[in-house]
């Protein structure tokens, strides 16, 4: 009962609080926890003409036709392989290159680069397939510097062991620059006594950037790196159905390319891909959780440290 | 030649009966079709009358360009909406998203009152059970005699009919008035270079075996007749079309499909030696570097560019209507600067075995539905519209517009179009999606139009024919409805990229027989149930 | 004293711009060569929005085209659907932005503060949004019962907030001087004040980025117009670019079928290039406007003095 009063009263006090979230919840609500209930799908077998709450229970059913699949299994494991590696190579590099910007003291060629740095960012996967076949193909660009210097063509586009390491430079290169933009506003919110004080004990621009820079960032880069941890699950779709083709469809063969050609190609059933994207959520809360333990094991705060 | 002469006299009585007899005047004057946008007025009044009613018509359709104005546009749209007094209400489909777009607002039960559907038989099985398409009234086939006419020749719509017990979609047919052969083969042909093909001592023929191609690329590999050079692709084929020449030439039943043995015993075409025939062709025509090193890099029409654009292609395949021979005909004039004449030999390939393989094709391409939710004055009038829009005499308005506007009838009571080099969907922007594909496909009429080279149209018949003849029961199949209109969970769960799955075959490393029967054992779990479904059901002979 | 501190500062500087040390070396090679990695094959597109497709398929790579044409841009041009995608996707950003920054802020700072009952079960409930979804059927139902569906407000509401874009936020937030914010408090000042007259004056950096990241999304948005608008006149750039470019596409693919005429053929993958450049020039035209809040340097500094 006393415990109660002291809530209500702890409630009153920061009403304000509320009232300044409340648009917000109302839009999380209304739009996001209300369609929540379409989760119940992956327990149902959706039939439109009674809608989603009243289309009858099928309990376990479409997990079980999931699961026997076996080509779900693979690209789950692949998923996995896939982005992991994707994870760690890509996500050092906006920061690097933020950390560069950060140096670069020529500040109209600065602006201008950092412009530049973003461009690739707005191109679809479509283009940029489009371009890369015609820099990368047998009788590309490439190929014919090679045959150039007396080396032997490559088949970029045909070659499964190339192609992974092809998804993750594209990556970068498509990016990177993009992602630095996070990092540069984290770094443009480093209190600049900081920097005053180690010029006057006369420390090198290297030192500064390893001693003060990096560490004020940390906390951000926590952070993105719980959430893409977070994604691991689903990402690269775009980039794999746009980059693939017959001769490496088997290393790009990802959980949402499964999930595409399930709902695509052949009748498709709601209970089942729902049940499907069910699963890839819970994989993917349980990378950020690991990833968000992992943060705050190391000192970090954690995403909401 | 006895051949040829049959088609031609085929398209000579097929160009008169879809015209119209023009020396039968009386006719003439009551077609809705000599109606221009002055004579409207003939019989406005009964029309007022049965349309008094202004309605709105909500359209979903492929083909639409957000821009154009559909209700006051040009002229033709305008005769429409003065004929049938509505109003359009029209949303573009685009191709990639098309199926998404309608699946999300049908399983929503939100359609609009029309829209074009890529019909999918599960699907289709799965909204008519729900309702969320509309039921077409039973006596609507004696109210609307031209749709249901043409309803019966989409084969696909009755099959359906008698299965469910009522009309829930209008599949729309390819062939109606015209039909090229009894049964519909595929019309994909290929372009050959007649030039090379001379100049290498290459025999020229309608048809050729896989192996006799495979030998032709050999020779233009050899002696480059053209002096392309290191360019050189003897045969352009992106692995779709690498698939139809190779593998489906062979294998009836390749693309997936479940087919009776002699003992009545349902298989898997994938699973067929003769499949394993053509992929064994294919993986040659692959390693001599018959086909581009990297044809599976190929994307849209990429291979058929290297024929006409660059011109270093001996040999390549694509659609075989009128149609595809003027566009072939004008890129080699724009790009390569050659006659079309001089250079291009079309032809058509058969399997090993001296047959022409196909499934029969069923005569349909996309469906109207619709919306469960639709008023009866909407139906109703759009109806009237499918019904005038599927008339002989509408089927060469829609194509071709106006009599004495943009067509006329010459001396020799032939039609002449008046508009050059234009066609009558690009003076009236609205033709396309509203009243082209409205009921019957565009693709009959292109067979008898003569906006197209009469050699190309006699070219298609003779081709079709060709393949026809080619043919027997066993390789060209007819329809087998039990299996087309089989629905099962485990026969929805089935979904393979033909093109895809034969074209990693070729390119896996290792033995392609052993690779092969792999593959086939690592779908058994798939493919097994359906079988035994099938067997079930309708096995036995 | 803030005069003399800013003199010896920029002094200091000037001292420093004397002196190359080898962190500039590798700040500018680095970049440029990184910026030339970027550019090379943005060359290569425009330069192919210009060609033919003669000259496309012959020539391994592009440096410039020999006669340059501009059936490209006439096609997306003169299709005259360009012109009502600008209309409706700049509706979008200026209906659609100031809302998600609005709700993000609001959620940022209810995110931003712990002392509050509740606050841990609204960030749980929060993060869950960004891993679980109900799929798009449900909040296509939930939009046609509110009426919204057809209309641009369905575009415009089903993306309120960006969850990852409020996290960075409130993290932004959280990382302002404690003392700051508590000596407004003594001030008496209540939620909406500390929010409006304190945080936000003093979270530049991060409202520029925000910013970027919703107007870039709303440029970029297609898929829930294209679920939720079916009037013509109301798609939206990316929608109309992308229906101007797979027509093209199926149009190449199809040109022969007898379902499209002849004439209406265009060399696809100029077009595409053209609108990939039709789409960027105008972020172009509008990113160095919001980079100047992205410079270094921001007063956190002194206001604290």
């Amino acid at each position: 009962m006393k415990k109660s009063k002291g809530l209500f009263k702890a409630i009153w006090k920061n009403k304000t609080v509320y009232m300044v979230m409340f648009p917000a919840l109302l839009w999380y609500l209304l739009f996001v926890y209300v369609p929540m209930g379409g989760l119940s799908l992956a327990f149902k077998d959706y039939k439109a003409n009674l809608g989603i709450l009243g289309s009858p229970w099928v309990g376990l059913e479409n997990f079980q036709n999931v699961f026997k699949d076996v080509a779900f299994w693979e690209s789950v494991l692949r998923t996995l392989k896939v982005n992991i590696l994707r994870l760690l190579i890509t996500f050092p590099v906006p920061i690097m290159i933020a950390l560069l910007f950060n140096e670069l003291r020529m500040n109209r060629y600065k602006k201008v680069l950092q412009i530049v740095f973003t461009f690739p960012h707005f191109l679809s996967w479509i283009i940029i397939a489009g371009v890369l076949k015609n820099i990368l193909a047998y009788d590309g660009f490439i190929n014919n510097l090679i045959k150039l210097c007396g080396g032997e063509i490559i088949s970029f586009l045909g070659s499964k062991k190339l192609f992974q390491p092809m998804l993750y430079i594209t990556d970068i290169w498509k990016e990177a620059g993009w992602g630095c933009i996070v990092y540069l506003a984290a770094i443009s919110g480093i209190d600049q006594e900081q920097y005053e004080a180690a010029d006057i004990d006369g420390a090198t621009r290297w030192q500064k950037m390893f001693r003060i820079t990096i560490p004020s960032i940390t906390p951000t880069i926590a952070i993105m790196f719980i959430l893409a941890a977070g994604g691991i699950m689903s990402a690269g779709f775009d980039q794999i159905f746009n980059m693939t083709n017959a001769a490496v469809r088997e290393a790009g063969e990802i959980l949402d390319m499964y999930i595409y050609r399930i709902t695509f190609q052949a009748t498709p059933d709601f209970g089942f891909s729902m049940a499907v994207s069910l699963f890839r959520s819970v994989v993917n809360m349980v990378l950020l959780l690991i990833a968000d333990r992992g943060s705050r094991f190391f000192g970090g705060n954690g995403l909401f440290g | 030649m006895k051949k040829r002469l049959m088609a031609l006299m085929l398209v000579i009585v097929l160009t008169l009966s879809a015209c119209g007899s023009p020396g039968n005047s009386d006719e003439k004057e009551s077609t809705k079709a000599q109606e221009t946008q002055n004579s409207v007025a003939d019989n406005t009044e009964e029309k007022e009358e049965k349309y008094a009613e202004h309605v709105t018509i909500s359209l979903a359709s492929v083909q639409v360009n957000e821009s154009t104005d559909y209700n006051n546009g040009d002229d033709f749209t305008k005769w429409w909406r003065e004929t049938y007094n509505f109003d359009w209400d029209i949303t573009g489909l685009s191709w990639d998203v098309w199926a998404e777009r309608l699946r999300v607002w049908i399983n929503s039960g939100d359609m609009p009152d029309v829209a074009t559907w890529d019909y999918n038989h599960g699907e289709a099985m799965n909204y008519i059970e729900q309702g969320l398409l509309y039921r077409l009234p039973d006596d609507w086939k004696e109210r609307w005699p031209n749709v249901a006419a043409a309803y019966e020749d989409s084969q696909l719509g009755p099959a359906l009919e008698e299965m469910v017990g009522g009309t829930y979609l209008l599949p729309k047919p390819i062939f109606s008035t015209v039909k090229p052969t009894e049964k519909v083969v595929p019309h994909v042909t290929c372009y050959m270079r007649k030039d090379w093909a001379e100049a290498v001592g290459f025999e020229i023929k309608d048809y050729y075996t896989v192996t006799e191609l495979l030998e032709y690329a050999r020779l233009i590999k050899e002696q480059d007749p053209g002096n392309v050079g290191d360019a050189l692709v003897p045969i352009a084929a992106r692995p779709e079309m690498a698939l139809n020449i190779f593998v489906k030439s062979n294998s009836t039943h390749a693309a997936g499909g479940f087919y009776k043995d002699a003992d009545g015993n349902y298989q898997w075409g994938p699973a067929s030696e003769d499949t394993l025939t053509g992929l064994q062709l294919y993986k040659q025509a692959y390693e001599e570097g018959l086909i581009s090193p990297e044809f599976y890099a190929y994307t849209g029409s990429d291979d058929n560019a290297e024929f006409y654009v660059t011109g270093v292609a001996g040999l390549t395949m694509f659609q075989g209507m009128a149609g595809a021979m003027t566009t072939c005909e004008k890129q080699i004039r724009d790009n390569l600067s050659l006659e079309y004449d001089d250079v291009v030999h079309t032809c058509f390939v058969i399997g090993e075995d001296g047959k022409y393989h196909s499934p029969e094709q069923i005569n349909y391409w996309t469906a109207v539905i619709f919306s469960p939710n639709i008023s009866q004055e909407v139906f109703e009038r759009y109806m009237d519209m499918m019904d005038f829009a599927a008339s002989e005499e509408a089927n060469i308005f829609i194509r071709m517009g106006f009599e004495g506007v943009d067509w006329k009838y010459d001396e020799n009571g032939e039609v002449v179009s008046l508009l050059g080099d234009q066609v009558a969907s690009q003076k009236y922007p609205s033709v396309y999606p509203c009243y082209d594909a409205m009921y019957i496909l565009a693709d009959e009429f292109q067979l008898i139009n003569p906006s197209y080279r009469k050699e190309f149209r006699d070219r298609v018949v003779e081709l079709y024919q060709g393949k026809y003849e080619m043919g027997d029961e066993e390789s060209i199949p007819s329809i087998d409805w039990d299996v087309q209109l089989y629905s099962s969970d485990a026969v929805n769960k089935l979904s393979y990229d033909w093109i895809t799955e034969y074209a990693e075959l070729v390119l896996e490393e290792g033995d392609l027989e052993t690779n092969w029967k792999n593959w086939i054992g690592e779908q058994e779990y798939l493919i097994q149930p359906v079988i035994d479904e099938l067997n079930a059901e309708f096995g036995g002979k | 004293m803030n005069g003399i501190k800013k003199k010896k500062v920029s002094l200091m500087s000037k001292l420093k711009k004397k002196k190359i040390s080898s962190m500039d070396i590798v700040a500018f090679l680095v970049l440029t060569l990184g910026g030339i990695i970027v550019l090379f094959p943005f060359w290569n597109m425009i330069v192919i929005s210009f060609t033919t497709q003669k000259e496309y398929m012959e020539t391994p790579l592009l440096i410039f085209p020999k006669n340059p044409v501009l059936e490209a841009y006439q096609a997306l041009v003169g299709d005259g659907r360009i012109w009502i995608g600008f209309r409706t996707t700049f509706l979008y950003l200026l209906l659609g932005v100031p809302l998600n920054l609005f709700l993000t802020t609001s959620l940022a700072y209810g995110l931003s503060r712990k002392d509050y009952p509740g606050s841990k079960l609204i960030r749980a409930l929060i993060l869950f949004t960004m891993l679980f979804g109900g799929g798009i059927i449900p909040l296509y139902l939930v939009m046609k019962s509110m009426h919204l569906t057809n209309t641009i407000w369905a575009v415009i509401l089903a993306y309120g907030v960006n969850t990852f874009n409020a996290i960075l936020m409130s993290k932004f937030f959280a990382s302002l001087p404690e003392s700051l914010l508590e000596s407004a408090k003594l001030d008496g000042a209540g939620d909406w004040k500390m929010l409006y007259y304190i945080i936000i004056p003093l979270s530049k950096p991060i409202f520029a980025t925000i910013t970027l990241f919703y107007t870039v999304d709303r440029w970029n948005e297609w898929y829930n117009s294209m679920i939720f608008v079916r009037k013509n006149s109301l798609q939206p750039l990316q929608l109309v670019l992308r229906s101007i470019v797979i027509d093209s596409q199926v149009q190449a693919k199809i040109a022969s079928m007898g379902v499209v005429s002849i004439e209406q053929y265009a060399f696809d993958m100029a077009v595409k290039m053209a609108a990939v450049v039709v789409t960027i020039i105008p972020v172009m035209c509008v990113f160095p406007f919001l980079q100047k809040h992205f410079v270094k340097g921001v007063m956190i500094g002194a206001v604290k003095e």
